[in-house]
């Protein structure tokens, strides 16, 4: 057997559990579904309400108990101090990844079972269809919340941590409620709500869901095997961050694509796209928040600056977190873009005219900006990773980067062209805080790229 | 070859290791012994890839651990206290868990446990649960747990806290086949110098997360011997005297008693003596003891604290 799940067995098993919770269920569908009042009879009725319920049931058990059951998992192998000597001792943290998930569920997957034999066998007494792939449908809603929440919860521990508050158990859990939705939401209204929707020109099913659950499930079983990675310590290329903003700009790009109609009448799509832009911020902040790997680099900086060893900070620039966020605002103006004129009148319903106006002007001048300056970081970044700064000259580097962020920007500004100023830094008097968080950070920039090159002439 | 190459790491603000080298031989016990708060447990988290340095180089058997962790934790076996166990499993469930997550095949682990079970004396308690165990018998099976899949390094924060002094002493033993037999190398962290004195090869000493020393037992504490002096008379004047003539040699004088540390037989005892008579001192009472790794402890401590408290009034 599967050493987690043998584990989890073993620690949790229990006679009262395996034989109660299906002498429950089937007591309470009998009671439901049959009609005692003239003898032992299934009625139409009651055999229809019991598999609507039992519908709206494995919501409950596979998406919420599940999901709470894989976070309280994470959260006992940290307080009891196993978790630690559990990943260390992993000789593969891919079969660890799924093992796990199911391992921390496997009480849940077993009513799961129960009650899917008591739908179905509801339904072929009655002689109505059995809709696999609605059930598909309903089960993956709940698994994929299962492996979102598993994510979270990996990448909120710490590995020399022995704490993880309930606070933190419950934050995880309606995170990943809130995130199935957002990646699911439109899929989700799609089949239960009977709306007629499409992704690019491919119509949005009961089967074209599941392939978009499969993938989604596929992508955070990804993300949790690279933060656990990151956990023991390999040096790995964040891709998995760095990814997640531009496969989720495709995927809502996709809807939009397919349903033009749909986003001017209906707007829930460009409501989707809006949230998304919110909830991509709100991912990538907890990430860095909560991840060891941020403290880790900033004390690795702080200990560049005091000994002569350069290869840390080769290998976690800042910088490219920054850029990271560059791309993020960047598909997020993409979506703006797209469907600017929506989102404006929206807010006109609650925000003065003349700030519509003049947010479209900013809006629309920002974005040119973005593209440069996120074209210039980029390369930078790439540049570091890829060592293409240690073939060349110190002082050239350095020239570059003088170039970049000061010079260029600089004769645009002294040749009264701020238009293309604006390529660079965002410069305008009656922006004057967004004129001055802008020099900043292209300041700290500056700064971070050049911490190589200073060392380098020393 | 086990080593750390200019290793920094702090925890938050505080810098816990600094500029911190050394170099571990093969095949050796080492004794890692400092003050508290010294670091020793947080080298043994780094030697493990449990902790990552700010800093430096580790490398472990050829490995760095920056580049090549998978590498590293293979061939390592860490205890910590920071480390627990399953409650709710048995011993044996618990032994096997942890060896087929680490990809032993069913005959080896069962033989592995089995063996691991024997050695640390726990086979009558070998189907009893976790958390009905004592603390001192929960220690042996995270030991075991440790070396489950027979690493080359072992690393042992702490091994003996917890244990009555018969485990003790079969602990010492065990390690002490664990080197022989197997050739395997252990650092070993504890504030039992009497015990590390007697299954250790070299004793490593850590202050205030840097190095201090690193020194053979053998040689640090076999070759030394203390003659400790009583004397009568004015303090200062003595102390004075012993300073001046005696000044080629490690001393502390505390109230009327001089320990006066020296290297050769104690053919020396006399000649030293007679060094007081001579200048009319005299001499109340008088014995010779061989140095244990205690007093090489304290002394080599005590030393730094005297020399950092020179500086600091200069």
């Amino acid at each position: 057997m599967i050493p987690e799940i043998k584990k989890e067995w073993l620690s949790s098993f229990s006679w009262a559990k395996i034989i109660v919770i299906p002498m429950v269920l089937i007591l309470a569908a009998l009671s439901y579904a049959f009609d005692f009042s003239n003898g032992v009879e299934l009625t139409t009725d009651g055999a229809e309400s019991l598999i609507k319920i039992i519908s709206g049931l494995l919501y409950v058990v596979l998406g919420l108990w599940g999901s709470y059951s894989v976070v309280a998992n994470v959260a006992d192998e940290i307080k009891q101090k196993t978790w630690t000597p559990m990943l260390l001792a992993q000789k593969s943290l891919w079969s660890f990844v799924w093992s796990k998930i199911l391992a921390s569920t496997i009480f849940v997957w077993y009513t799961v079972i129960i009650l899917m034999l008591i739908k179905w066998s509801t339904a072929i007494s009655m002689g109505f269809p059995i809709e696999i792939w609605k059930d598909c449908f309903d089960l993956f809603y709940g698994f994929l919340m299962n492996i979102i929440a598993f994510f979270l919860a990996v990448a909120m521990a710490k590995i020399n941590s022995n704490q993880f508050s309930r606070i933190k158990e419950l934050f995880v859990f309606i995170l990943a409620a809130l995130a199935v939705y957002f990646v699911m939401g439109i899929p989700f209204s799609s089949i239960l709500l009977g709306r007629d929707i499409q992704w690019f020109e491919f119509e949005v099913n009961s089967v074209t869901s599941i392939l978009f659950f499969v993938f989604w499930m596929g992508y955070f079983l990804w993300g949790s095997y690279t933060k656990l990675r990151k956990l023991t310590h390999f040096n790995d290329f964040p891709l998995f961050e760095l990814v997640f903003p531009i496969v989720l700009s495709i995927y809502y790009f996709g809807f939009l694509k397919g349903n033009v109609e749909i986003s001017s009448s209906n707007n829930i799509v460009s409501l989707f796209l809006m949230m998304t832009f919110v909830v991509v911020g709100v991912l990538i902040y907890l990430n860095l928040f909560f991840d060891a790997f941020l403290i880790q680099t900033f004390r690795k900086l702080k200990a560049f600056w005091k000994s002569d060893k350069i290869r840390f900070l080769k290998l976690y620039p800042m910088v490219f977190w920054y850029s990271l966020l560059l791309i993020l605002i960047f598909c997020a103006l993409m979506f703006f873009e797209l469907d600017v004129q929506f989102i404006l009148d929206k807010l006109r319903s609650f925000v003065p005219e003349k700030y519509i106006s003049s947010g479209e002007n900013f809006i629309l001048s920002i974005r040119g900006v973005v593209v440069l300056m996120i074209l210039r970081d980029v390369s930078l970044c790439l540049a570091y990773y890829f060592k293409f700064f240690e073939k060349i000259h110190p002082l050239f580097l350095f020239s570059i980067l003088i170039m970049g962020y000061f010079f260029i920007p600089f004769v645009l500004v002294m040749l009264k062209q701020f238009g293309l100023a604006h390529l660079f830094v965002f410069l305008d008097q009656n922006y004057l805080w967004v004129t001055l968080t802008s020099l900043g950070i292209q300041i700290a920039l500056f700064f971070g790229y050049s911490m190589y090159s200073f060392k380098k002439l020393k | 070859m086990i080593s750390f190459d200019q290793v920094n790491f702090s925890y938050s603000k505080k810098p816990t290791i600094k500029n911190l080298s050394f170099e571990l031989k093969e095949g050796h016990i080492t004794a890692l012994v400092g003050p508290n708060g010294a670091g020793k447990s947080t080298i043994m988290k780094l030697l493990s890839t449990y902790l990552e340095p700010d800093s430096g180089i580790i490398s472990v058997f050829g490995e760095n651990s920056f580049l090549n962790p998978k590498k590293v934790i293979n061939q390592v076996g860490f205890l910590s206290d920071d480390f627990g166990l399953y409650p709710k499993l048995s011993i044996m469930q618990n032994l096997d868990y942890f060896a087929q997550s680490r990809g032993i095949d069913k005959e080896k682990r069962n033989e592995r446990c089995q063996q691991l079970i024997d050695d640390l004396e726990l086979s009558k308690l070998s189907s009893h649960k976790v958390m009905e165990l004592s603390k001192g018998q929960r220690q042996r099976v995270a030991i075991a747990q440790s070396m489950i899949h027979h690493p080359k390094l072992l690393i042992l924060d702490e091994p003996a806290a917890g244990l009555d002094p018969a485990t003790r002493l079969s602990l010492s033993q065990f390690f002490l086949k664990l080197k022989n037999q197997y050739n395997m190398t252990l650092l070993v962290s504890s504030h039992i110098l009497s015990e590390l004195e007697d299954y250790s090869d070299d004793l490593l000493i850590i202050e205030d997360g840097e190095f201090h020393s690193f020194d053979s037992i053998a040689k640090k504490s076999s070759k030394k011997l203390k003659l400790k002096i009583k004397f009568e008379g004015d303090v200062d004047v003595v102390d004075a005297f012993i300073r001046k003539k005696f000044k080629e040699f490690e001393i502390q004088i505390e109230n009327k008693s001089a320990d006066i540390y020296f290297e050769g037989s104690r053919k020396r005892v006399p000649l030293l003596l007679k060094e007081f008579v001579d200048e009319g001192i005299e001499i109340s009472g008088f014995h010779v003891v061989t140095e244990k790794l205690k007093d090489v402890y304290l002394r080599n401590i005590n030393k730094k604290k005297t020399l950092k408290g020179e500086n600091d009034d200069s």
